[in-house]
């Protein structure tokens, strides 16, 4: 059973790789007799493929259901699922099988409520909330994972990434102004004390890369992909805790430098040490409520693996020294320590910036 | 002068970071065995951990080496290493983690990493006191109870067949309560965002319940999920079953944090509103309240987007990298799962703005 899902897995992953294979969506037509063979049920089932180039086509599939229901897809006449093609070499359908649900059609449902929701309540500041949305989920799917993908170094595409975001970010919230470069600086500043903390810990901590939460799924795509080595894998962790904390970072540098401008425009002869105290200020009423929201997404998207630990009763020293946890563990604090420590090099940026003396 | 002692600061601080990105510091482990994962390996339970420190080697035949290890209340043991696909690399003084089982036999099973955690532990904590003070980091505490809470009391009990989505809506509520009177105190401010809050949460929760059925939603292209169910069959009495209930917990606890600090914004702004003019009416307070809360949205729209992003880049890297064409992306389990857990969570903190002004104008003006 253990080594049948490994090599289910396996199989899977491999598979991708080996066949030129397409992927298009398909009508089930009928569904005919059913066979037991092992620990499987096997369907016959009569499809139509209705999109993609081998469209109008109709094949009969065997869908496979299996005695783990979680891994099967239930099917009945008029469903419209999603098949996997394998050509010959010639370009006719050599196999099919199906891939899963059809699930395109609910996400647009779902992106369409988004859509509403932001017009709702947002207003008239809904163009720009959109515009920053998508340029930031357009950066990393155009940008930075076919960076990853074609082995550019992970530290220098993901750090390269996050600066175009928050040049986009700030250029669309502050426009071009000292405000606009203070910010720039200090944010520069912080990713780069980021990736020298996480350099030194990862060294210190010996993690080794392999055995972070997905990373042998990583592991067995890139071996066939690209020229990886698992020294890229630290890259990742340092790519990650830098992308992590960029929002809530941007969030507190455009606070304090909004704050501190405007308060030297209100008062062209403030003294440097006045205004940073100021903006000190502003730094601390915002802090624990951020620190909070990033450590509770770390939270949540380690809760499955905890949650593993604790069917295994691991003990919690054997959980904090593992590299998986470790890893988390990692991530959260250098994240979180670079964003209080922004705090006070944003302060000194912008007073330095802003007042000659 | 001034000025060149910058440079010269400057200067170092971009050398050191060239020399630790160039420094040859990082060997390559030779070739293991991708496939076994580790923790199909599972240790005893009955097994004791301690930490130690390497002292020297005693002997060393082929692949087994035996050392004496000196353990943290100063005894001197013998430890044999354990043989894994990734060796242990020790020299002197390099800290490890060491287990006992009931033969006496002890063995090095890892790098004690959890000092050198510590020690991030307790930077992170001394910038959080420097920076920030002592007064402000109640807020904070309570957040940590919240995570002590999750760990402690959620997963334990939903793997006695607790309903996820049930012990969510407890530690959300639990989270808000303590961290907005942590930080306000009880007052008619408090109450306006705790309420905010939780109706947004109550919104986000009720998005997942409708979409994740809709698309056929239970979790099993996460690798994570896959190993949750197969050891909860093998290892618990209670099998683990309802997934697609956990993952909307996980969406709910990920979005509470940024949902509260919109919530409270909204509110103060409104208090502050009052403030300022004691007779403003209902109607106004609320117009003025939604302008204001919007511009807070709209800056944060981002965050939760980045942070999700950042804190799963790993495995969406991995799963992206088999992605050839449109048909197969918007169709996958994993990429609607993560785009869910993105935008669902932003949609609670965009609503966070409307529920809280309304309720602020309601609690705070007479009419």
């Amino acid at each position: 059973m253990k080594k049948s899902i490994l090599f289910l897995f396996i199989e899977l992953l491999l598979c991708q790789y080996i066949f030129a294979d397409i992927f298009c969506k398909a009508k089930v037509l009928k569904i005919g007799g059913t066979e037991i063979k092992g620990n499987a049920k096997i369907e016959n089932v009569s499809l139509k493929i209705i999109s993609g180039k081998h469209k109008n086509k109709i094949v009969s599939v065997k869908n496979y259901l299996w005695d783990e229901k979680n891994y099967n897809t239930y099917i009945k006449p008029g469903d419209t699922i999603v098949i996997r093609i394998n050509e010959t070499i010639d370009g006719k359908i050599d196999r099919v099988s199906i891939k899963g649900y059809r699930r395109d059609k609910i996400l647009f449902l779902f992106l369409l409520v988004f859509l509403i929701v932001v017009f709702l309540t947002c207003g008239k500041k809904w163009l720009v909330v959109i515009a920053s949305i998508t340029v930031t989920i357009s950066s990393f799917m155009f940008l930075l994972l076919p960076m990853l993908k074609n082995g550019h170094p992970p530290i220098i595409a993901c750090g390269s990434v996050a600066m175009l975001i928050a040049l986009a970010m700030l250029l669309l919230i502050l426009g071009f102004s000292k405000k606009f470069i203070a910010s720039v600086l200090s944010l520069s500043i912080g990713m780069l004390f980021s990736v020298l903390l996480s350099i030194i810990f990862i060294n210190l901590t010996k993690i080794s890369g392999i055995f972070m939460e997905g990373s042998r799924m990583l592991l067995t795509a890139t071996r066939s992909i690209t020229g990886w080595t698992i020294s890229d894998f630290r890259g990742i962790i340092i790519g990650s805790v830098i992308i992590a904390a960029l929002g809530v970072t941007i969030d507190i540098i455009v606070d304090i430098v909004v704050g501190m401008s405007a308060l030297h425009n209100a008062k062209k002869d403030i003294a440097r040490k006045e205004l940073m105290a100021s903006g000190l200020k502003i730094g601390r009423d915002v802090l624990s409520g951020m620190l909070g929201s990033l450590f509770l997404v770390f939270t949540a998207s380690s809760i499955i693996m905890m949650t593993v630990y604790t069917v295994l009763k691991t003990p919690a020293l054997r959980v904090i020294n593992w590299e998986f946890f470790a890893v988390v563990l990692l991530e959260a604090f250098i994240g979180s320590l670079t964003f209080v420590i922004v705090i006070p090099i944003t302060v000194l940026v912008s007073s330095l910036i802003f007042t000659k003396k | 002068m001034k000025k060149s002692r910058i440079f010269y600061i400057i200067f170092h601080f971009i050398f050191l970071i060239f020399y630790c990105l160039y420094a040859d510091s990082w060997p390559e482990p030779p070739d293991y065995d991708f496939y076994a994962h580790p923790l199909l390996e599972v240790s005893n339970a009955d097994d004791i951990f301690m930490l130690g420190k390497v002292l020297n080697t005693v002997e060393k035949q082929g692949q087994k080496e035996t050392l004496n290890i000196k353990l943290l209340n100063g005894k001197i043991v013998k430890a044999e290493k354990y043989e894994s696909e990734v060796p242990i690399l020790t020299k002197k003084g390099t800290p490890v983690l060491l287990t006992q089982n009931k033969s006496e036999k002890t063995v090095i099973v890892d790098y004690d990493r959890s000092s050198y955690l510590s020690i991030l532990a307790v930077l992170f904590i001394l910038a959080v006191l420097i920076v920030g003070g002592i007064k402000k980091l109640t807020g904070l505490t309570a957040i940590g109870a919240g995570i002590i809470f999750v760990i402690f009391i959620f997963l334990p009990l939903i793997l006695r067949g607790w309903s996820p989505l049930f012990l969510a809506a407890i530690s959300v509520i639990l989270i808000t309560v303590s961290v907005i009177t942590g930080i306000n105190g009880l007052n008619k401010k408090s109450i306006s965002a705790i309420v905010g809050t939780i109706l947004s949460s109550i919104f986000v929760m009720i998005l997942g319940l409708i979409f994740y059925p809709l698309a056929n939603i239970n979790g099993f292209s996460l690798e994570p999920v896959q190993m949750l169910n197969y050891f909860s069959k093998n290892y618990t009495s209670f099998p683990f079953e309802k997934f697609s209930e956990l993952l909307i917990s996980i969406l709910l606890i990920g979005a509470t944090g940024i949902i509260i600090d919109v919530a409270v914004c909204v509110a103060s702004i409104m208090e502050e509103l009052i403030s300022k003019n004691s007779r403003i009416a209902r109607k106004q307070l609320l117009m003025l309240g939604l302008k204001a809360g919007r511009e807070i949205a709209a800056t944060v729209s981002n965050t939760l987007i980045l942070a999700y992003f950042g804190s799963e880049l790993i495995f969406i890297l991995a799963a992206t990298l088999s992605i050839k064409s449109y048909a197969q992306l918007f169709n996958n389990e994993w990429f609607f799962i993560v785009v869910f857990q993105m935008l669902a969570g932003s949609i609670g903190f965009f609503i966070a703005v409307p529920l809280t002004a309304l309720t602020a104008s309601f609690l705070m003006v007479k009419k």
